[in-house]
């Protein structure tokens, strides 16, 4: 028999007061590789295109929030009990389970994704600093060694600890929100009943909205980051909690970010850049709201400028059997720390480079389009094959859910694939 | 004179290369008939005496006894249009590009496999395995059959890349010469345990070969697993997961294996020890505890 796997813990007798403690210590020591993941998506990408939805279309994207909220909870859940129960990250798995060619073809599209996610990332700080006066051509280098040093030089867990300061710059957010005096009736209204738009820029927008939150690397982040951690399975229901809070926390932090925007200049169309969000928010929120926005872009791309390439370095390694870990050193996991290196070195000197080659670099994560609905694909099947995940395979309600929320978000990140191409031409 | 010396070197180049080719082409004609890479032979065809199509190869089962440096190669998996079946290695003859059937009939009833089997494309290619003699963790690119007067015997595996690359690309006559190949009873392997409780179901390949239980089968030690030190156990002990990590430290000699546990983090060691069975968690925390007395 299986268990099926619910998203909330089973419920046993009620907890004392002593046992919540016990509890919540437990969750606080695993906090970390759930959070960190899912959190790296509000990043420059995710910043823009959250407030591109408020400024564009007010709250109606809300509603869709809630439901890619259940999406990312679901498949980031499957992938980091696939990484606890198997004690392998993702790459390692498909490698194990699918054929050569696919699992070339997966990893080969998720470098190159990757490394114009790094890109975009490190452009990202450059943008947030230029907030507060300090010029690309300083900040940008420093962030890269800085990335790069914390991740290969220092133990990791102390780097972990940073990542997570940095989770808590995104409280600038909610300030914003509060301070650009939302309608809260409208808000709520929102949030719980749809009032979508049929519209094909809305239907891009929305596409748009599904892939700058559930990206790929996330998927891999997490799965070897709790291998990595040595998290056993007797520890997954703590897990767990980092894991689905992480998601939420995430969400709700890109809610606020469309509140902010839709309750200051809903309904002006689309934004350029995170800086100009920033900019434009300033006389509903106040002289503060470049600052909190700025704040909020910074720790979100230098958590995201060394998660990503952590994630193609983990998928790479676990594949090809090389070691992975980021306790360990450089000279022990040369393919892994090469391979950091090789993406902190690109990204940050693509990013600092002049003229349209960042947004040529940029225009790669449409491959984020063609990886999404394959990865997916792949994390559902393996998380509902038994001898993969032996008692802990997906249980009967959680598959058909898991199913849905994966061909859903399969099918619109094919949609935007198509219409980002058509664009193309 | 340098010139002619040049000159020399040409003519020397023309037949050196002819040479160097033709060495390798009797490389290969050697191996024709020695070896069989189980990549360039999965997804072949399994004809009939008259050499009609039956269906195709979906796996190679090799029959696993404890002491047998390289297990003998004990039958054959097939994809039929309806299921599968599993042929014993005495009714089939393996050839480079396809398996022939030797009898007229194919038994499809129940394609049950035995405990000790391993289904080589489901258990060993592409899955971690410790190279003991190279002390390293490794996945296997390719698996080499060798063949013996009484049948074919698991030889061993690759693990270059040059063997993985070669699988994105078309598929070979013969088999291609190995590049990084490891002997089989220099590996260490983590092959589920295999329980015959449940009746087969031969939609699928998994459970018509048998089915995989939980945890992973030990008591097949590698040859030379017991002689690695502490430093050598915590090498390999890094790149694994804490399942993994169990059977290794519970296989490698008990001191070196609570050395290489002394070097891992207080969760990485709990989660290493969450896996042991009763009998070895107790012997290595004893030792460790010894050795804090120490």
């Amino acid at each position: 028999m299986t268990e099926p796997a619910s998203l909330l813990p089973p419920a046993k007798a009620p907890l004392t007061r002593k046992r919540w403690i016990v509890r919540l210590l437990a969750v606080l020591a695993i906090l970390g590789p759930g959070l960190i993941a899912a959190n790296a998506g509000n990043d420059a990408g995710g910043v823009l295109t959250y407030a591109s939805a408020g400024s564009q279309f007010g709250y109606r994207t809300l509603f869709l929030m809630v439901l890619i909220t259940v999406a990312l909870v679901v498949v980031q859940e499957m992938c980091s009990r696939l990484g606890v129960y198997t004690g392998e990250g993702l790459g390692g798995l498909i490698r194990e389970q699918f054929s050569a060619r696919s699992t070339f073809g997966a990893l080969s599209l998720l470098l190159i994704a990757n490394a114009g996610l790094t890109v975009s990332e490190f452009a990202g700080i450059g943008a947030a600093m230029q907030i507060f006066g300090v010029s690309q051509y300083i900040s940008i280098p420093i962030a890269a060694v800085a990335v790069w040093g914390l991740t290969v030089l220092g133990t990791y867990s102390r780097a972990e600890r940073l990542f997570l300061v940095l989770v808590l710059a995104f409280l600038a957010y909610p300030i914003a929100a509060f301070l650009s005096h939302p309608d809260g009736k409208e808000v709520i209204s929102n949030l719980v009943w749809p009032h979508f738009l049929a519209t094909q820029s809305f239907l891009v927008l929305a596409v748009a909205l599904i892939g700058t939150t559930i990206t790929p690397y996330m998927q891999f982040y997490v799965a070897s980051a709790v291998v990595d951690k040595g998290i056993k399975p007797a520890d997954y229901r703590s897990e767990r909690i980092d894991t689905v809070s992480g998601a939420i926390w995430s969400d709700v932090i890109s809610i606020f970010i469309i509140i902010a925007t839709a309750a200051a200049i809903g309904g002006t169309g689309p934004l350029e850049s995170a800086r100009e969000a920033a900019k434009a928010l300033e006389p509903a929120v106040g002289p503060a709201a470049p600052a909190l926005f700025g704040l909020g872009l910074l720790g979100a791309s230098l958590l995201a400028a060394s998660v990503v390439p952590l994630s193609t370095s983990y998928a790479i390694a676990d594949a090809t059997g090389a070691p992975r870990s980021v306790s360990a050193s450089f000279r022990q996991a040369p393919l892994f720390y090469g391979l950091f290196t090789l993406q902190i070195v690109v990204g940050a000197g693509i990013a600092l480079a002049p003229g349209n080659l960042v947004a040529l670099v940029v225009n790669a994560q449409v491959l984020n389009g063609i990886i999404t609905p394959m990865l997916l694909t792949y994390v559902l099947i393996l998380a509902n094959r038994k001898r993969v995940l032996g008692t802990a395979v997906n249980g009967r309600i959680f598959k058909v859910v898991a199913t849905l929320c994966v061909t859903v978000v399969g099918a619109m990140s094919f949609i935007v694939l198509v219409l980002t191409v058509k664009g193309l031409f | 004179m340098p010139d002619e010396d040049g000159a020399d070197k040409g003519r020397r180049r023309g037949p050196y290369l002819v040479s160097k080719l033709r060495d390798q082409l009797a490389v290969r004609r050697t191996i024709a008939g020695e070896l069989i890479s189980l990549a360039n032979l999965l997804g072949r065809p399994v004809v009939d005496t008259d050499g009609d199509r039956v269906g195709r190869v979906n796996d190679v089962v090799v029959h696993w006894e404890a002491g047998t440096a390289n297990p003998m190669v004990s039958g054959v998996l097939v994809s039929l249009s309806k299921g599968f079946a599993l042929l014993d290695a005495s009714e089939v003859t393996f050839e480079q590009s396809k398996v022939r059937v030797r009898s007229t009939r194919i038994s499809v009833a129940k394609a049950v496999r035995h405990v000790s089997d391993i289904g080589l494309a489901r258990d060993v290619l592409d899955h971690q395995l410790v190279d003991i003699e190279g002390v390293q963790v490794v996945r296997a690119a390719d698996v080499y059959l060798r063949k013996l007067p009484d049948g074919w015997e698991l030889a061993g595996v690759d693990v270059g890349f040059q063997a993985y690359a070669r699988r994105l690309l078309r598929k070979r006559r013969v088999c291609p010469p190995p590049h990084r190949a490891v002997d089989w009873a220099d590996l260490q392997t983590f092959v589920p345990r295999a329980t015959d409780e449940r009746t087969p179901d031969v939609t699928d390949p998994a459970a018509a070969a048998g089915t995989v239980g939980g945890g992973i089968q030990l008591g097949f030690p590698a040859k030379d697993l017991r002689k690695l030190r502490a430093r050598e156990v915590a090498a390999i002990i890094s790149d694994l997961g804490p399942r993994k990590r169990a059977q290794v430290a519970s296989l490698a000699a008990p001191v070196a294996a609570a050395e290489a546990l002394r070097q891992l983090d207080q969760n990485q060691r709990d989660a290493l020890l969450g896996e042991l069975s009763e009998s070895d968690r107790t012997r290595l925390l004893a030792l460790l505890e010894s050795d804090d007395e120490k």
